[in-house]
């Protein structure tokens, strides 16, 4: 008996079925939908910045969150991707930067 | 003879006499005596041979001991000048192992420093850019309090994108 096998666990079928639809859903679903961080509200000419700055946007729903913490910019989440337009994001690459030199 | 006063049977038997006494003292006196001096000669020779043997082996016993001894003191002595030699040679082999580990310790002491030193450094030089950092977001948040500001600037990240 392999290692492998020696591991393997005896999922029910019918739960794992259930398990692969459910993620298969949430990723559409997340995928359907965009989740924009902002440190300010957001009126249709940021959206429309938005949208130039990342045409393939355009058409998907949003859903914005403000969050003070970012200072200024935004984050745009799709899915598991993220768009890190935000100054605390720049602040924290800066800091990466610094502690990277002399390593 | 007669006339010279000597009585020739006398002189007869003492001549016999004496020719008998001396028969007599020949056989059982002197040749006894004579045996008994040669014995004494031959045991007195016996004894200066053994004497002289002693003599000899006392020589060369005293000549075997003397040789000995130089031997042994020689022995001795080459003994002591191997043992000088090993001990100069021990005391050099230690001094040396004790160089080479005082060396060592002193370049690990000498790393351990280094690696401390650096670590310090680093540990420094990360809380300064915490500090650095802290101060520059404490600052840009005061600086960027207004609604308008923050707008601005997500306009400008933005447009910087676009192009």
């Amino acid at each position: 008996m392999s290692l492998i096998n020696a591991f393997e666990m005896k999922i029910d079928l019918r739960i794992k079925e259930d398990l692969k639809k459910f993620l298969t859903e949430e990723r559409t679903r997340s995928k359907s939908t965009v989740q924009i961080r902002s440190a300010h509200p957001l009126d249709q000419l940021d959206i429309n910045l938005l949208y130039k700055a990342i045409p393939r946007l355009k058409g998907i729903a949003y859903r914005v969150i403000i969050d003070p913490s970012l200072i200024a910019g935004l984050i745009v989440q799709q899915g598991s991707q993220i768009i890190d337009l935000s100054l605390s994001g720049q602040l924290k690459n800066l800091r990466a930067s610094i502690y990277e030199i002399d390593r | 003879m007669e006339n010279l006063g000597i009585d020739v049977k006398l002189l007869l038997a003492q001549m016999l006499n004496f020719i008998l006494f001396f028969l007599l003292v020949k056989k059982y006196i002197a040749k006894p005596f004579l045996r008994f001096i040669d014995d004494e000669k031959k045991k007195e020779k016996e004894r200066s041979d053994a004497a002289d043997n002693l003599q000899r082996q006392t020589a060369a016993l005293t000549e075997e001991e003397q040789a000995f001894k130089e031997k042994t003191a020689a022995e001795v002595k080459k003994r002591l000048d191997e043992a000088k030699k090993d001990g100069k040679q021990i005391r050099a082999d230690m001094l040396i192992a004790t160089q080479k580990e005082v060396e060592e310790l002193k370049a690990k002491a000498h790393l351990q420093l280094e690696q401390e030193r650096r670590k310090m450094e680093q540990t420094m030089k990360e809380r300064m850019v915490d500090l650095s950092m802290a101060l520059v977001t404490r600052s840009l948040k005061d600086v960027l309090a207004d609604e308008n500001i923050q707008k601005k600037v997500t306009d400008k990240i933005l447009k910087n994108v676009a192009n």
